[in-house]
């Protein structure tokens, strides 16, 4: 049987863990604008808007399921240790 | 100030009615039949739920009497904002309430919601339709924030708040900590429609928490979730704080999109069924892609746990969102 969860014990250092995951989506996002915007500056407002708006949905979507990987990664090294 | 004195009046209201209602409601709706299993028990105990229906009177008596104050303390032009959100509120939180009695189909809780923000479009036609970014700055969507950016924005606040639910006290501590913070974005940019959609709310939903905080006593079904996420909405939209809002709901719109990215979308749990328990109350987490699911991966968690994890990752991002706030306006 896996006896899961003797790594990375503390709900303390899981909740930091979910929390850089998090801010890290933040910072994917926001790069992600910064970088649309950038690339569409020249264009007609409401289009470098729209692009800047699509880049940063790209990022959050591309942040979040890396971070959702990365855990699963994680969770399977643990049992992996664990087993 | 005025305003600031009339908007905790009328949270003090919502609070002490719904503090004082709830537990005879409670019995109410025991006795006639809405009750759903609490499925993260060992016993799973049957409990009372459409306890947003609660929230949503409390909450809306409170904005009426506000509407209603003959101090006329605001002009015109907000009045009618306000009101046009409030009926949008209800409405959503009638569909809400609707779904916990007879579910209905998740495409119609995406559509519905977005057409009732006519009202807010209406509402708000003549205001400015930029949005302030950190950095980049105004960016100026002109039509396209009426007839796209407002449906989507109401919608979707609706439908990621009542996605990310399920355990004891998670709807309303969140909805709590995310209303709160936008009160106070609303008090430090001195916009008092802002504060007036949500502070009662957060009250109404404190108040609630004493009865949903583990072990629940009730609920608040859908008709609560989908509502704090629609005030939420229009309160970003019509005091002009979509990013600060945005920064809230984040722990909200990542488990969405965790759901939506999945090959069934919102079907996992008819699936793969619910967190199992383990003794002791550890939760262990199905095998879908879940914002909750990833603590759970991680660590033995109860479920009184789990929650307070996600509330404290709330606060976390209520803090950003007002500290960017401070910065962009």
């Amino acid at each position: 049987m896996i006896n899961r969860g003797n790594y990375l014990r503390s709900p303390l250092t899981v909740f930091m863990l979910t929390l850089i995951c998090s801010l890290v989506v933040l910072l994917a996002t926001f790069f992600s604008l910064c970088v649309g915007w950038v690339l569409s500056r020249g264009l007609y407002p409401i289009l470098n808007a729209l692009v800047t708006t699509v880049f940063g949905l790209i990022g959050f979507i591309s942040g979040t399921k890396g971070v959702w990987e990365l855990s699963v990664k994680m969770s399977k090294n643990e049992e992996k240790t664990t087993e | 100030m005025n305003l600031l004195i009339m908007s905790l009046i009328i949270s003090l209201i919502s609070f002490i009615l719904i503090y004082a209602v709830t537990p005879s409601l409670i019995k109410k709706f025991g006795e006639i039949g809405l009750i759903v299993p609490d499925v993260h028990k060992s016993d799973a105990d049957l409990i009372p739920t459409f306890g947003g229906i609660i929230i949503l009177s409390g909450y809306a008596l409170a904005v009426i009497l506000f509407i209603l104050q003959p101090f006329q303390i605001i002009t015109l032009d907000i009045s009618f904002k306000i009101s046009a959100a409030l009926l949008t509120i209800i409405l959503i939180g009638l569909l809400g309430g609707l779904d916990d009695l007879k579910p209905i189909r998740q495409r119609y809780k995406f559509l519905l919601p977005a057409c009732f923000s006519f009202l807010i479009i209406l509402a708000c036609r003549n205001q400015s339709t930029s949005v302030a970014f950190p950095v980049i700055g105004s960016l100026g969507f002109g039509i396209i924030y009426l007839i796209c950016f407002i449906p989507l924005a109401i919608t979707t606040a609706s439908n990621f708040t009542n996605m990310l639910a399920g355990f004891n006290g998670i709807e309303a501590g969140s909805g709590f900590v995310a209303c709160a913070a936008i009160s106070i974005i609303g008090f430090i940019l001195g916009k008092f429609e802002v504060v007036i959609l949500t502070l009662p709310l957060a009250a109404a939903l404190l108040a609630f928490l004493r009865y949903n905080w583990y072990p629940s006593k009730i609920f608040p079904g859908d008709s609560g979730t989908m509502m704090i996420g629609a005030v939420i909405a229009s309160a970003a939209i019509i005091g002009k704080i979509e990013v600060p809002c945005m920064i809230v709901l984040i722990p909200h719109a990542m488990d969405f999109t965790l759901k939506l990215l999945n090959r069934r979308p919102f079907s996992q749990r008819q699936i793969y069924g619910n967190t199992a328990i383990h003794q002791n109350g550890i939760l262990y987490p199905p095998p879908y892609p879940a914002l909750l699911h990833m603590p759970l991966r991680l660590t033995k968690l109860t479920e009184k746990q789990l929650v307070k994890n996600v509330i404290c990752l709330e606060v976390a991002f209520a803090v950003i969102a007002i500290i960017i706030a401070i910065l962009i306006y």
